[in-house]
């Protein structure tokens, strides 16, 4: 598995991106591109080609899960690691997230001093999944 | 082993550990005890930003992050009058002509709040957004008009919003 480096973060709140664009920026060291909606997440995808993609769940217009599927759906995102961000996730939400096609759900709030190295955690155990 | 913040964020980097430095911890407990763990927005979305911001190879330490989200948690409750006026207008509109559009504008702007509120450690405020959201939600999937009792909810809710959304200057 390569570096983690390249991370699109998609969330709908102007607040709640800044906290985390900062946080993976600042502590993490990530390049970190942005996007407002899931359609924006698809439209900037082929040419940013992020490691990992950081998508909200609940955005207004296309929400997470249908940008999730629709992104499986290209040649460019097919196999990308996404990882949802969710309030009030509950453990079978969390079984659910993952049967989409997710490979883990960080719950919200989340902690800007931490995101990054769950960010990277979650990152290191695609290491030991079967391809 | 003593390691600088730019060590530590070095090490996680290179290692992807999950486990949190003392000097970390330090951190993370000064940032809660300033009322600054979970923090707004500086006017900066999606389009102002280029693809990828690299900061390049020297990440910062944790305290000029934490200062900065101490800046973004004041930009927040300085703007929350104004959002809860936004509120107040779509409860108004609400209340005269109904519609699933508004209902499903309302739920989305608690929704923000209630997220947004949480991050930056307003928890009353959130948990009453939350209580708010989770009954539009209902209202949303069941596609039915607010009863009796779900619209008096609502207003007091809202009415419960009100001095949560008009903080004391000096408490932010």
């Amino acid at each position: 598995m390569s570096t983690l480096k390249h991370i699109l973060l998609v969330e709908d709140d102007p607040d709640i991106q800044e906290v985390a664009r900062m946080a993976l920026e600042s502590l993490g060291g990530f390049e970190v591109a942005l996007a407002s909606t899931g359609q924006e997440a698809l439209d900037k995808f082929p040419t940013l080609h992020p490691d990992l993609v950081l998508l909200d769940v609940m955005m207004p217009g296309m929400n997470g899960p249908t940008t999730l599927a629709r992104l499986r759906q290209t040649t460019t995102g097919a196999q990308t690691p996404v990882v949802f961000m969710t309030a009030k996730v509950q453990p079978h939400e969390v079984t659910q997230y993952k049967e989409l096609g997710a490979i883990d759900v960080i719950s919200k709030p989340f902690d800007p001093m931490t995101l990054s190295s769950q960010l990277l955690e979650i990152w290191s155990t695609l290491e030991q999944r079967p391809s | 082993m003593h390691m600088t913040h730019k060590g530590v964020a070095h090490h996680l980097l290179q290692t992807g550990r999950q486990t949190i430095p003392r000097e970390r911890m330090a951190a993370r407990q000064t940032l809660q005890h300033t009322g600054a763990a979970r923090l707004s927005h500086g006017g900066s979305g999606a389009m102002n930003h280029p693809p990828f911001q690299h900061k390049g190879p020297h990440m910062q330490s944790p305290q000029p992050l934490q200062d900065r989200l101490a800046q973004l948690r004041i930009s927040f409750c300085k703007k929350l009058p104004d959002r809860y006026q936004g509120l107040a207008q779509l409860w108004d509109d609400l209340s005269q002509h109904e519609s699933h559009e508004a209902l499903k504008e309302l739920h989305q702007e608690l929704h923000k709040l209630a997220g947004a509120g949480a991050t930056f450690g307003q928890d009353q405020l959130s948990a009453v957004a939350r209580r708010l959201c989770d009954l539009l939600q209902e209202l949303l999937q069941t596609q039915r008009s607010p009863s009796p009792t779900q619209h008096l909810l609502l207003a007091q809710g809202l009415k419960e919003l009100q001095p949560l959304m008009h903080p004391n200057p000096e408490d932010t």
